[in-house]
């Protein structure tokens, strides 16, 4: 295990770095100068150049390249050409606000997909089996920026219970007025999860059933929610949990239109406006971050599988 | 003639996105849930379009909402009566020319900077557009390009001498290059920090700045009396204007910018709100690339002139804008030196019949080109529907959408053959609005004439008024005639807000719209 952990540690640097190169060379590649967006029409040539010099706009690409990993490797992403701050900044404002938001959307999915793949794999088959396939469905086909909207007119418009925006805003005091606006976006985001999952954990649940292990357990005389809970769940969770790992980083790549609907200052957004911006460096930055996030996540499923299953080695 | 009606076909996501957000817009706008009733209160929610707020200093170039908060932190020397088109006093008590080459500006007395970096003097003024002009900012080519040295006189008194003379030194280097810095914070704060958090001399001061949050607090040193009435007012950046209107509805917002015009009726019926709807100072237009393009059929002049007959700016300000936009020919919008009216040669429903005339008598027919605009949405449909105006004339646009930077790296690099793109005024002058579009040297020009060139150098050199005004005024005939870019309407500027708000004065230009008047009634 340990070998194996410091075998993907080690890939991690070289992955970072095909990362950096192919994300420079997009942001490169695309059309636009980030120098006249940001100086606009009415501008000098004289102004153009000096702002290409300040920020190494005017070397060539392999040089700008240098530059920049540089600077990285030094911890530094960069200073943002538009916003004239430091991409580190940006990242620790926006960062933890998709990461809040992406775990209440991931303990959304939970809450709700664990007991109903269950559920519909106990009563496989039955009404209640159906009623949860019905559910998958809708989740799979509503989009969820239709579903925002759809939320916000029954839950703040119509019943008046929840809030709209407010997340990340410095008017917020105490525990409700803090929780309250994510709970919204959260369900908008993760009941597309709450499909995945549930589909995953009823195929997972029934293969596991019908095991022989599962028959020897309930004719040793086992409860029958310890053999649901304990013996069964147990291993039909072993998918489950890579999925929700890579479910997690996703959640963070795919926050925006949420982040767009309920006026979200997180990571997607910034992101979003600074592709429209070519501003390179908080695009560079950014994704360089969110990539190291889907390492992580993935490193994490690999563990919690050997954790979960005693017969997987590495 | 009747008004004709133009579809465009195809659902997008996005139109289908823009469908059931009016759809239950419709259904929550015009409800009476009431925002939450004023009275004691002593602040302001105010929801403002965008993700963020970009920068907020006079020292680095900023975007739309950022330049709202500017002007809430910062002073101009000057600021306009929107009612006379007269430039009156702020920070600059008083200006002359004593020489075609030299402005003398007398700074206000007992002006304060915030948060105690003491008086604001001439000395500041020096150093801000010295600070421009050595650093070489966006300042210099929008503004300050005229100057030529700077100098003080005095604790209130700073004199300017310019390269050339420059008739619009009150509107455009006075008025948008304006916004004086504070010498001292600079210095000491440095550039970087300074942008972040600004010093100004203005109504209020920032308190804090959190993601897409900025509070200000009201300047307890203003040198207005009785302004600012507010104590706070916290802006937040909204993307969507949907969730701007539905939040506004809700009462989490008491004042927002930029609704979606087709929602604008709904909200109308909603009692507790109240729409201010006013021309702004932007324009819809095309271009055609007259310099890039030598060998295009848009060369003959016959042909733009018949594309100006043919568009029904009436059904574009109707089907685009909902009715929220004034249809318009010219460059020159209401308020500025130089306008007559919106309409001066093409009707506001076009002329088909004069359009095909006019191609008939110069031996014309139609053609195909490929025609560039950006990804705002409401672009990307009046691009559709001036396609299908010009179609009647046997002229085919192929639409190319493109994001602004794609858009911007094909318009500025003249790498197009038609444009259509919309643009806000920054600068209240006449030669803002026409010299970068029109003269052979301006950066945004695609058309290169000189009788215009003449016109428009004469116009920017020209002191006097009266006469400025007759140029401009040939100006625009001249443009009319050769319509080297074609004016379609000068979109409304719109904010909702609750009933319970007075004092709010909207203008045509946004940025400089000021809280300080705004209070609870």
């Amino acid at each position: 295990m340990l070998r194996y952990l410091f075998k993907r540690i080690v890939q991690i640097p070289l992955v970072l770095f095909v990362v950096s190169l192919t994300i420079f060379g997009i942001t490169r590649a695309t059309p636009g100068d980030p120098v006249q967006i940001m100086l606009g029409t009415q501008t000098s040539p004289e102004a153009v150049e000096a702002m290409r010099k300040e920020f190494n706009l005017d070397k060539p690409l392999p040089v700008q390249y240098v530059l920049w990993l540089g600077k990285v490797l030094s911890g530094d992403l960069g200073r943002s050409f538009r916003l004239n701050r430091p991409v580190t900044q940006l990242l620790a404002e926006t960062l933890p606000i998709s990461l809040k938001l992406a775990l209440a959307a991931m303990a959304f999915a939970l809450l709700v997909s664990v007991p109903l793949g269950m559920l519909a794999a106990l009563k496989r088959n039955t009404w209640i089996d159906y009623l949860c396939t019905g559910y998958t469905v809708a989740g799979f086909a509503i989009p969820n920026f239709a579903l925002a909207l759809i939320l916000i007119y029954v839950f703040s418009i119509q019943l008046d219970w929840l809030p709209i925006t407010g997340i990340g805003s410095s008017q917020n005091v105490g525990f409700w007025a803090n929780f309250a606006p994510f709970i919204l976006p959260a369900v908008a985001l993760g009941t597309l999860q709450t499909a995945v999952f549930t589909r995953l954990l009823r195929g997972s649940m029934i293969d596991v059933l019908g095991q022989e292990y599962i028959r020897v357990a309930r004719a040793k005389g086992l409860m029958p929610t310890t053999v649901v809970l304990v013996h069964a769940l147990k291993n039909a969770l072993i998918p489950f949990v890579t999925m929700v790992a890579i479910q997690f980083g996703y959640m963070i790549g795919i926050q925006v239109t949420i982040e767009y609907i309920f006026a979200i200052p997180g990571v997607g957004s910034a992101v979003l406006n600074a592709v429209v911006n070519r501003d390179f460096p908080v695009v560079q930055g950014f994704t360089l971050v969110v990539a190291g996030f889907f390492i992580m996540a993935n490193m994490i499923a690999d563990m919690l599988y050997a954790l979960l299953d005693p017969r997987i080695r590495y | 003639m009747a008004q004709r009606t133009y579809r465009s076909s195809g659902v997008t996501r996005r139109g289908f996105n823009t469908g059931l957000a009016t759809t239950f817009g419709a259904l929550t706008l015009g409800t009476g849930i009431a925002p939450a009733i004023g009275q004691g209160k002593t602040d302001l929610n105010v929801g403002i379009f965008g993700g963020d707020f970009g920068n907020l200093s006079p020292v680095i170039r900023y975007d739309i909402q950022g330049g709202i908060i500017a002007y809430q932190v910062f002073d101009g020397l000057v600021s306009i009566n929107y009612g006379t088109r007269e430039i009156v006093p702020m920070l600059a008590e008083a200006w002359t020319n004593p020489d075609p080459l030299t402005w003398r500006i007398k700074m206000r007395e007992g002006v304060k900077w915030q948060k105690g970096y003491g008086e604001v003097t001439a000395e500041d003024l020096r150093y801000t557009w010295q600070f421009h002009l050595d650093s070489k900012s966006f300042q210099i080519g929008t503004a300050l390009f005229p100057i030529d040295s700077i100098k003080t006189d005095g604790k209130y008194v700073v004199e300017v001498k310019t390269k050339q003379p420059f008739g619009a030194f009150p509107g455009v280097t006075m008025g948008y290059g304006g916004l004086v810095i504070s010498a001292k914070a600079h210095t000491e704060m440095g550039n970087d920090a300074y942008s972040a958090v600004p010093i100004g001399s203005g109504p209020f001061q920032i308190e804090s700045k959190r993601g897409s949050e900025i509070i200000l607090a009201k300047n307890p040193d203003y040198w207005q009396p009785d302004k600012p009435k507010l104590d706070k007012v916290i802006y937040r950046a909204v993307p969507d204007s949907t969730t701007r209107l539905q939040a506004l509805a809700k009462g989490e917002f008491d004042f927002i910018t930029h609704p979606d015009a087709q929602q604008v009726g709904d909200v109308r019926k909603n009692s507790d709100l109240v729409v201010s709807s006013t021309p702004g100072w932007n324009w819809d237009y095309q271009m055609f690339n007259l310099v890039g393009r030598p060998d295009a059929p848009f060369q003959a002049k016959a042909l733009r002139q018949a594309i100006s007959y043919v568009i029904d700016r009436e059904a574009i300000a109707n089907e685009i804008y909902y009715g929220e936009a004034t249809p318009t020919d010219n460059a020159i919008p209401a308020g500025y030196m130089g306008y007559r009216d919106h309409l001066l040669k093409y009707p506001k429903n076009g002329d088909i019949q004069k359009a095909q005339e006019l191609i008939q008598a110069a031996g014309l027919t139609g053609y195909e080109v490929e025609v560039i605009t950006s990804d705002k949405d409401w672009l990307r449909r009046e691009l559709e529907l001036v396609a299908a105006m010009v179609s009647q004339i046997g002229i085919t646009y192929k639409i190319k959408n493109l994001d602004i930077g794609g858009y911007n790296n094909l318009w500025l690099n003249k790498n197009y053959d038609q444009a259509l793109e919309d643009i806000t005024l920054v600068a209240p002058d006449p030669d803002a609005t026409v010299w970068w579009f029109l003269n052979s040297k301006g950066s945004s020009s695609a058309y290169n004439n000189p009788e215009m060139d003449a016109l428009l150098d004469g116009a920017r050199g020209e002191l006097d008024a009266a006469k400025r005004e007759t140029m401009y005024h040939q100006i625009v005939d001249l443009t009319l005639e050769e319509c080297p870019m074609i004016y379609h309407v000068n979109p409304n500027l719109i904010r909702v807000y609750n009933k319970n708000l007075v004092g709010f004065e909207a203008t045509p230009q946004e940025y400089v719209e000021k809280m300080d008047t705004v209070s609870w009634g």
